[in-house]
């Protein structure tokens, strides 16, 4: 699991959709504090832009509200939060014509002092790179692999969470890695090329 | 060259990469690994996919500035609204021993209520001991209890004028017993003949409507037709509501009825008159032939004027339809003072 991963407090996460379900609107701002962040990567990953993501996301946590006497316990409070992403992020793209990108000036983060400006770039080229190489996936291949590699599900999370099989996550995962593994070797600098 | 453990390599790799439990043969997959050229380089290639989607650290995808306050507002004014709303009780939080505790308290109350009214007679009925109607094929189903009276034995309070639902009739048998069933909160058939006291009360309640229902009405009105043709006698009650339904209802079908009944009973100065004022004044000829054929009945069992007379006018009656007025001289010279 990763720095963004999931480590769930399911009790603290249960007390505040419980404070949700009461009208308390304390229990919303309890979850968003602690899951935007990784929902927002999520859904940055998804739909490579970051003002869609951070509409969806804020899309996320209202519908949290909506459907608070929705969680059946089944899943984590987080995998109930990343399946409602998911779907948001589905809608979104479905919606939109264009295939998510990841253009380099979206990719701009904050100037990172101590750091040499040269190795600042090599480190945005190759997260570019990356970007690029998930946005051809397939949506459904993109969003199992972003669970599993950056956020640390587990295979029956993301079953549950989607509603397929954990047989259909592993197959979505490993077609994933062959399909990057053929973009990553294309090139040794396909983060020379041009967003396409 | 692939090896043949190639797809195990990989799914063991993947699972390891993934944190997921490689499964019983992880060991000896690994130790495969170790010792196959082939699987060696799929597992690194595997580890180099992984390792390299690790240059995306998503520290790019932090919130703008402005991103946690507008959230954090719309959030807010989205559970203010929701608080205005009724909230929604899950269910079963306080359901099973609330459920429980019901339906005990209601087993109970309707156990003592059984026993207080003395096994679910009408209000006001003389106790009798019911009878289960035996089942037989599409007859008289009800999801209801049924009970059997017999008319001879219980009288029947209809007096609170409950709705008679779904009601039924059962031609008379040999010995001219009729059933009529229904249902109140039980379903009843009540067993007798017409004449019977609480077979009477039941179709006198049924023709004045209290099913609701039309076709019923008119079953009640034929039962009584059929139980008159044998020339039983029938009680006032009967004869009034008859004469009441042949002067008010606004159905030609069910006066009809009505005046098919009266015609066939035996003829009383209660069943004349009715019939004569039915010739006089009913707006349907039907209705008037059936009063025509009563009254020469009842000019012949009665040997009474009036019935003459108003058969006498009938026929010279120029503004009455002609075929009235043929059955209303034809009838005249069947009879024989």
């Amino acid at each position: 699991m990763e720095a963004d991963g999931i480590s769930p407090d399911q009790e603290a996460d249960l007390e505040a959709l419980d404070q949700i379900r009461r009208g308390d609107e304390a229990g919303a701002t309890r979850l968003f504090q602690r899951w935007s962040g990784p929902i927002l990567k999520f859904t940055g990953r998804m739909l490579g832009n970051a003002a869609d993501a951070e509409e969806v996301t804020q899309d996320v946590f209202l519908k949290v509200i909506a459907r608070a006497n929705q969680y059946d316990g089944r899943a984590s409070v987080a995998s109930w939060l990343f399946a409602i992403a998911a779907n948001a992020c589905r809608d979104r793209l479905r919606r939109s014509t264009r295939r998510p990108t990841v253009p380099l000036d979206a990719v701009a983060e904050a100037a990172q002092p101590g750091i040499p400006v040269d190795l600042r770039l090599v480190e945005r080229q190759r997260r570019a790179a990356v970007r690029r190489a998930l946005s051809r996936l397939s949506d459904e291949q993109r969003e199992v692999l972003v669970l599993a590699r950056y956020h640390g599900l587990p295979y029956a999370e993301i079953a549950r969470s989607l509603s397929i099989s954990e047989g259909a996550v592993k197959t979505r995962i490993f077609r994933a890695m062959e399909t990057l593994k053929t973009l990553f070797s294309e090139g040794e600098t396909p983060w020379n090329a041009a967003s396409h | 060259m692939e090896c043949r453990e190639s797809l195990k390599v990989r799914e063991f790799v993947l699972a390891r990469l993934a944190g997921e439990s490689a499964g019983d043969g992880a060991a000896a997959l690994a130790a495969h690994v170790a010792g196959c050229a082939a699987c060696s380089a799929i597992a690194a290639d595997m580890e180099s996919v992984w390792a390299r989607l690790g240059d995306d650290d998503g520290s790019d995808l932090g919130a703008s500035p402005s991103f946690e306050a507008r959230t954090g507002a719309a959030l807010a004014a989205e559970a203010r609204r929701r608080t205005n709303v009724r909230p929604f009780a899950p269910r079963g939080a306080e359901s099973p021993l609330l459920k429980v505790a019901a339906v005990l308290m209601a087993g109970v109350a309707g156990f003592f209520l059984a026993r207080a009214s003395g096994g679910g007679a009408l209000p006001g009925s003389t106790a009798f001991q019911p009878t289960p109607v035996p089942y037989r094929g599409g007859e008289n189903v009800s999801l209801v209890a049924n009970r059997t009276l017999d008319a001879s034995r219980a009288a029947l309070d209809l007096s609170g004028k409950p709705r008679l639902a779904n009601v039924a009739y059962v031609p008379a048998d040999a010995a001219g017993r009729v059933a009529v069933s229904f249902d109140v909160t039980t379903r009843y058939t009540v067993v007798g003949k017409p004449e019977d006291q609480a077979v009477a009360n039941l179709l006198v309640s049924l023709m004045s409507g209290s099913s609701g229902s039309e076709g019923a009405k008119g079953k009640a009105l034929d039962l009584v037709s059929e139980g008159t043709r044998g020339g039983a006698p029938v009680s006032p009650e009967i004869v009034t509501l008859l004469r009441r339904t042949l002067e008010t209802d606004k159905n030609p079908g069910v006066r009809k009825k009505a005046a098919e009944a009266l015609a066939q009973m035996p003829p009383t100065p209660e069943t004349r008159d009715a019939l004569a004022a039915a010739l006089k004044n009913d707006t349907n000829p039907a209705v008037r032939i059936l009063a025509v054929e009563g009254l020469a009945k009842a000019a012949a069992v009665l040997k009474d004027a009036s019935s003459i007379e108003s058969l006498r006018q009938k026929a010279a009656d120029d503004r009455e339809n002609g075929y009235v007025r043929s059955q209303a001289a034809l009838a005249l010279s069947k009879i024989e003072i």
